[in-house]
């Protein structure tokens, strides 16, 4: 499975979000509601979790991970 | 001293070019800090009538160094300065333009845009980055602060109000002086104290930082925040920046303490944790005590209207789960008096409402002379002089070793996760959403859930109705949990049955 794909099925399930057209990888997960800010971590926690990388304090300051596409990014960087 | 910029005029000639404010994109010296904020300055008092009127200037920028060049800037012009939320919704900071008539604003590019939408009336907009890039006249600046007394006001912050307007809870310069002191003698700030900024500076929890670090010649090292989201990754942002330092508010403190990210670092440069905003629940705190056994660990009381705090305690033994942490006694310079229902002093243990006295009481709310009245007003127990003192609406109570308790709210006023809300104003926001005939807000207060309930024959989804509310409010009042109802249940007069909403939902 794709990166984007596992993420967007875990936030679907985990965030009880049906099938929503606005619910898309370029969504802003938070300013658009699907995910509130107690959301946050749990989603972190996962993806440190299924990948068994480290997300650190600067990588959440230098890169956007607002929506499932730049969170992808960061995790498609750190498994270089 | 009469302007609270004083402060930084002794810093610059004490501590010079030493860093004093920190952000993730630059960070600046006491100097560079002074040289930017008179240009800024300056360029203001070009623009503005340079005689004895007071002109508010409202900074509307994502919380970073600027913002702090953009206060001292508009105090070297002589004016209070309005620190606003840059998230803030459109209708909610045109009530506050509305409501301030402010002389200027200052903003960044990137938030210019979202000024265009609003009926300005003539306000004068400036670009941070283009005002920079100016000139100095410190003779104009020396005389327009020298004609500032210390009981003008130095900021405006503005708070939730319930009938939906927020209220401009207005701070004096000799509150903050004041303020400054007691925080640098208390927890005995030098040099080498570096502080971890967490409150966004539209809350007065970052007065504390922001001039104890112009007193002590300390650093403050802001947060970014995208990480107050992460809070597990806090104990690692205070490794790498060295951080002894922190006054945070409770809510952040659990979120760190039940993330369990304190067992994994350290942290052995850390002396003081103190906090503010809201209960601080020994279960946690005692899960920082047990992991940094060493801290000074410090609880501290007040609302935004008697200039950030007016009570502390020094966390002095230990304490079960499930004790009530003191809020213990009065600042220096404050007095804290208890009234009980008859506007008499209350006995030990009898409870009543928490009052303030002190240099640190405001001045009310701006152009609201009704609301200030109600809360800011002469002391019932002396008839002999004027002596202002401010009804905080908190309940408490003084114990057995004199240090007081508090007990919760006299009014609809709540605290959630460390914010001040006024249930009022999330339901005046929820009528506004087309279809809806009437709207109730309650607090699940053992979930710690605002529950909204809406009366309207349409069908909406919590997200949706959350993204309408955002137009109004801040995304901290949103509702989590959402009933849709045909018809609201009523009491004998008519009036929403709250209590048998509470009843059936919760």
């Amino acid at each position: 499975m794709e990166i984007e794909e596992v993420l967007s099925k875990y936030i679907k399930s985990n965030f009880e979000i049906d099938d929503d057209p606005e619910f898309t990888e370029e969504a802003h997960l938070f300013d658009m509601g699907f995910i509130d800010s107690l959301g946050a971590t749990e989603v972190i926690l996962y993806i440190e979790e299924y990948w068994n990388i480290e997300i650190t304090q600067k990588d959440l300051i230098l890169y956007p991970m607002n929506t499932i596409k730049e969170i992808a990014e960061v995790i498609e960087r750190k498994l270089v | 001293m009469n302007s609270t910029v004083n402060l930084l005029d002794e810093a610059v000639l004490k501590y010079g070019n030493k860093i004093a404010y920190e952000d993730e994109h630059e960070e600046i010296s006491f100097v560079e800090l002074k040289r930017r904020a008179m240009i800024i300055g300056t360029r203001l008092l070009n623009n503005m009538k340079c005689d004895i009127t007071i002109s508010p200037v409202i900074v509307f920028i994502p919380k970073s160094v600027k913002c702090i060049v953009s206060y001292m800037g508009i105090l070297y012009s002589g004016n209070p300065y309005v620190p606003v939320d840059s998230n803030m919704p459109a209708a909610r900071l045109q009530k506050i333009i509305h409501n301030l008539k402010p002389g200027a604003i200052i903003t960044d590019n990137k938030h210019y845009e979202r000024l265009k939408d609003l009926s300005l009336d003539g306000i004068d907009v400036y670009i941070y980055e283009d005002i920079l890039n100016g000139e100095t006249d410190n003779i104009l600046i020396n005389n327009r602060v020298q004609g500032v007394i210390d009981t003008d006001p130095i900021y405006i912050m503005y708070t939730s109000g319930s009938t939906g307007e927020p209220k401009g809870v207005t701070i004096p310069h000799h509150g903050v002086i004041d303020y400054a002191k007691w925080v640098v003698e208390t927890f005995n700030f030098d040099e080498n104290t570096i502080m971890a900024n967490q409150a966004p500076f539209y809350f007065d929890n970052s007065v504390f930082e922001i001039y104890g670090c112009l007193l002590c010649g300390g650093k403050m090292v802001l947060i970014p925040e995208i990480l107050m989201m992460f809070p597990l990754k806090l104990p690692e942002f205070l490794e790498e920046h060295k951080i002894n330092t922190i006054f945070w508010v409770p809510t952040v403190m659990i979120n760190v303490a039940n993330s369990g990210a304190l067992s994994k670092h350290k942290l052995p440069l850390l002396k003081t944790v103190a906090f503010c905003g809201e209960i601080m629940p020994n279960k946690q705190l005692n899960i920082w005590r047990k992991e940094h056994p060493d801290c000074l660990y410090a609880n501290l009381y007040g609302p935004t209207e008697i200039t950030d705090v007016c009570t502390y305690y020094i966390v002095d033994r230990e304490f079960l789960d499930s004790e009530s942490l003191p809020i213990g006694k009065a600042c220096k310079n404050t007095r804290i008096i208890i009234l009980n229902e008859e506007n008499k002093i209350a006995e030990t243990g009898e409870k009543g409402e928490l009052c303030v006295i002190g240099a640190g009481v405001g001045l009310g709310y701006w152009g609201d002379k009704e609301t200030t009245d109600k809360v800011f007003m002469q002391n019932p127990t002396n008839p002999y002089y004027n002596e202002m003192i401010y009804r905080t609406g908190d309940l408490a109570y003084i114990n057995d070793d004199n240090l007081i308790i508090i007990l919760g709210r006299m009014d609809s006023q709540i605290k959630l996760r460390g914010n001040r809300i006024e249930l009022g104003e999330i339901e005046k926001a929820a009528i506004c959403i087309e279809n809806v005939e009437r709207s109730c807000v309650i607090l699940d207060t053992e979930k710690e859930e605002i529950v909204l309930f809406l009366e309207t024959s349409n069908e909406f989804t919590i997200r949706k109705v959350n993204m309408e509310l955002l137009k109004h409010i801040p995304r901290y009042m949103l509702p989590q949990k959402l009933f849709i109802m045909k018809e609201f249940p009523h009491t004998a007069n008519d009036k929403i049955d709250r209590v048998k909403l509470r009843e059936r939902y919760l």
